[in-house]
């Protein structure tokens, strides 16, 4: 176990280190440069050759890289290029935690409802539960966010006016002062994770429900609800853990085009407006950041799943004691 | 962008005028009187900024990353605007010019304060303009009164400023509206940037470009009682956003509305449509100095070929005004009509002329990083199929098109905010100038704007200023179809905010 977590965080700094290297050459190839976006049209060569000896875009792609990530392995994520005097880690952390608090709320909402759902269309295979379910929440995959985000906004912020529509609210404003404008943008991306959950919970549950054993345990006269419960549900829920991680780890990237339709002062608001700025740094800090939870969260399903299966995690230990 | 937020250049950006004919020269407009200071501040109004510059909005006037609408609400110029076009005094009361309009002498109203209770001076005006001057501060405004000879600027005593100008400029008081010379205190330094202090009718009591701003009303301002007594300018990036925020009733009142909603809101009688005429344009820009721009015949037949009227109703949905091919709009005091006319058989004769009897190939740069630009590139591929011209259309991101594409390609789109006729003409279309996109070079253009800025008889200043723009019209590089109007809505709870130079102390707002 323990040099199975080994192997696994070292190939996720392996995978930071290319995510790294992967988004500054992304920022290297966009038309421009962090002197033409502060610019626009003043851009004067004269002035351009200024702001870029200022910014020290004038050296070499590859030494900036090696600088910036020296500095920032070393805890000096530095300043934002386009923000005058704004050091990019307090401002990071102002915006994750908005997004953590939407993405944790649409999450555990999420997850909850696709588990039940998941669960009983599962066992109610074929009626008209079951069918309604899947076709409801196939729909609501196959929108996108922002036709899901516009339309809840529209029918609860504007014509029922029940909810704000935009968020009109300060970053640093407290949970409670934040959750009115977060229910609509949780909403938006319940739907959309939903289906993927569900679908997952509905076919292994299925699978479990026709395996040996559980018939078996109906032979042998054990209540249903024993079976469900005991039987059924331990063995179905394990394999969606990773269903879910892969959901969760989404919902960190996913929020973007959420947070711009709702005005939403999260990580994926700055990181629209750090990719228009060619704000380099902040663009790396925030990918970094989103690459970080996406691969600490598939560990933490992957552990989670190997703790829960001892059939798993004997046949691992097996394996790996073999070899 | 700088040149694509519309708005900042519809009330106070450029320096533009109706008639203005009080800068002629020496004439002393009578001060306004001191109105309505009897009423109460009364409501909240709540207006919506686009975030233009993404949280790094400041408050410092004159700074490239100027916090706009709530600039507008915290400080005073010298010089206001009437909803007739005419210069008024605000915190000068009367300014004159010696016989050759190189010096030019400001009276200052006194008895105002500003926010922290600072008498405003003489002093605050000059440091004003050192702080536009300030070459690390990088200011829009720098450009714009470079014609002042900022180390030579004089105050006689508390009330009197005296600019020396380095030429003569008839016209100078006019370029005292630009947002820049907003007055902010003597020696207040950086924390401008985030304290706001100025002589305004808004006091700030909450920064917060990237939330909610808010201000409240100055109890003590010079002159009179705001309408209302607080306003929150709530920062919301997204077009469809902002929208929704006014259709849900989170705001009050959305400036440069898109077209698109104007249908949505036309539904909503509870919301006014507010459309006034602006100086912004788009230009088709054609390099003079290359083949076949080179040629003026060409450039004549590309112009020929543009149905105007038929392209204001397609693009702008009718909301615009006929352009004749110069930048000086209808609302100028020295505006000339050029009436230009479909006409393709001239237009083909023009190109026959120039060797292109069999017809002519061109490639149009185009992008999204103006609304209007790839609409309008698309109708004139259209209107220019008839007269044998074939035009490929290209279009390129937003992007980088500044640098990577503007003024690089030989015919390619652009787009400008609204200028008076001097700063247009001047900036844009003088030989050798740094934003000369045509790269047009024309002596005796030249010459007429440099009679027309020392010209102190208004009529024949006129007359020079319209010669320039027939002359542009005729034989420069740009096709300019059309001048937008500005979409504004507002709730009708709201008064007083429905005209072009409205002031924001005059605003009320309904229970």
């Amino acid at each position: 176990m323990v040099w199975y977590m080994a192997q696994r965080i070292f190939s996720s700094l392996v995978t930071l280190f290319v995510v790294a290297a992967i988004i500054f050459v992304a920022t290297e190839v966009l038309p421009g440069d962090v002197a033409t976006a502060l610019l626009g049209r003043e851009a004067t060569p004269k002035r351009l050759a200024a702001v870029r000896a200022q910014l020290q875009l004038d050296r070499p792609a590859h030494e900036r890289y090696w600088d910036w990530l020296y500095t920032f392995v070393h805890g000096d994520w530095g300043n934002s290029l386009a923000r005058p005097q704004q050091a990019i880690y307090p401002l990071i952390r102002e915006r994750l935690r908005n997004t953590l608090w939407l993405s944790g709320l649409a999450a555990t909402v999420g997850i909850a409802i696709s588990l039940v759902l998941g669960v009983l269309a599962g066992l109610r295979r074929n009626q008209w539960f079951d069918i309604l379910v899947s076709v409801v929440s196939l729909i609501g995959m196959s929108l996108p966010e922002f036709v899901i985000g516009s339309l809840l906004m529209l029918l609860f912020g504007v014509v029922w006016a029940l909810l704000p529509a935009v968020t009109i609210v300060n970053p640093q404003a407290s949970f409670n002062d934040m959750l009115p404008s977060m229910i609509l943008p949780a909403i938006t991306l319940v739907i959309v994770m939903v289906a993927y959950i569900l679908r997952m919970v509905r076919s292994s549950v299925i699978d479990v429900a026709q395996s040996e054993y559980v018939h078996m345990a109906y032979l042998k006269g054990v209540p249903s609800q024993r079976v469900v419960w005991y039987h059924i549900l331990p063995n179905a829920l394990i394999p969606t853990i990773n269903a879910i991680a892969l959901t969760v780890a989404w919902l960190i990237g996913g929020v973007v085009v959420v947070e711009t339709v709702f005005n939403f002062p999260g990580i994926g608001r700055l990181l629209t407006s750090a990719v228009s700025d060619r704000d380099l740094p902040l663009v790396q800090a925030v990918g970094l950041v989103g690459a970080f939870f996406y691969i600490a969260i598939n560990i933490c399903a992957d552990v989670a799943t190997l703790w829960l299966t001892p059939r798993l995690r004997t046949r691992y230990w097996q394996v790996s004691d073999a070899s | 962008m700088p040149m694509h937020s519309r708005r900042q250049f519809l009330r106070l950006a450029a320096t533009f005028g109706v008639a203005g004919l009080y800068t002629a020269c020496g004439v002393t407009p009578a001060p306004e009187g001191n109105s309505d200071s009897n009423t109460q501040s009364r409501g909240t109004l709540r207006l919506v900024h686009t975030l233009e510059w993404a949280g790094k909005e400041v408050l410092d006037p004159a700074s490239p990353v100027r916090f706009f609408p709530t600039i507008e609400l915290l400080y005073n110029r010298l010089v206001r605007m009437n909803e007739a076009g005419e210069l008024q005094p605000e915190l000068a009361e009367s300014w004159q010019a010696n016989a050759a309009a190189t010096e030019w002498t400001f009276t200052l109203r006194q008895g105002v304060r500003f926010h922290n209770g600072a008498a405003f001076t003489a002093k605050d005006v000059l440091y004003t303009l050192k702080n536009v001057m300030n070459p690390a501060l990088e200011s829009p405004g720098a450009a714009v009164l470079s014609i002042v000879k900022a180390d030579e600027v004089q105050a006689p005593d508390d009330f009197t400023v005296v600019f020396p100008l380095s030429q003569p400029h008839a016209d100078f008081p006019l370029l005292l509206l630009h947002y820049s010379m907003y007055i902010i205190p003597d020696g207040i330094g950086e924390a401008i940037n985030t304290t706001g202090v100025g002589t305004g009718p808004f006091v700030l009591k909450q920064f917060a470009p990237e939330g909610v701003t808010t201000v409240v009303a100055h109890a003590e301002y010079w002159d009179g009682t705001p309408g209302v007594a607080q306003v929150d300018i709530v920062g919301i990036a997204d077009s469809e956003g902002r929208i929704s925020a006014l259709l849900a009733d989170q705001v009050d009142y959305l400036e440069d509305a898109s077209p698109e909603s104007i249908a949505l809101i036309q539904q909503k009688p509870d919301y006014a449509l507010i459309n006034l005429p602006s100086g912004s344009w788009p230009v088709f820009v054609m390099n003079t100095t290359t083949a076949p721009f080179d040629d003026v015949r060409v450039r004549m037949a590309m112009k020929l070929v543009v149905d105007r009227a038929a392209m204001v109703q397609s693009v702008l949905g009718g909301y615009g005004k006929v352009a004749g091919d110069h930048p000086v709009w209808p609302g100028d005091q020295y505006y000339k009509e050029v009436p230009r006319p479909r006409d393709i058989a001239k237009a083909k004769s023009l190109l026959a002329e120039a060797g292109f009897a069999d017809g002519l190939e061109v490639t149009l740069y185009t992008s999204d990083i103006d609304v209007n630009m790839i609409p309008m590139t698309v109708l004139y591929k259209e209107m220019a199929a008839e007269a044998g011209i074939i035009v490929n259309i290209q279009q390129e991101s937003a992007d980088g098109y500044w640098n990577d594409i503007w003024m690089q390609k030989p015919f390619c789109c652009s787009s400008w905010g609204e200028r008076t006729a001097d700063q247009v003409l001047n900036e844009v279309y003088r030989s050798g100038a740094s934003w000369n996109e045509t790269f047009w070079s024309n002596a005796e253009f030249d010459g007429l704007l440099d009679q027309a800025r020392q010209q102190l008889d208004y009529a024949q200043r006129k007359a020079l200023y319209q010669q320039a723009q027939q002359l542009l019209a005729d034989d420069g590089g740009a096709i300019i179809p059309f001048f937008t109007d500005i979409l504004s809505v507002a709730h009708t709870r709201v008064k007083n905010i429905n005209t072009r130079y409205f002031d924001y102390a005059k605003v009320t707002i309904e229970a």
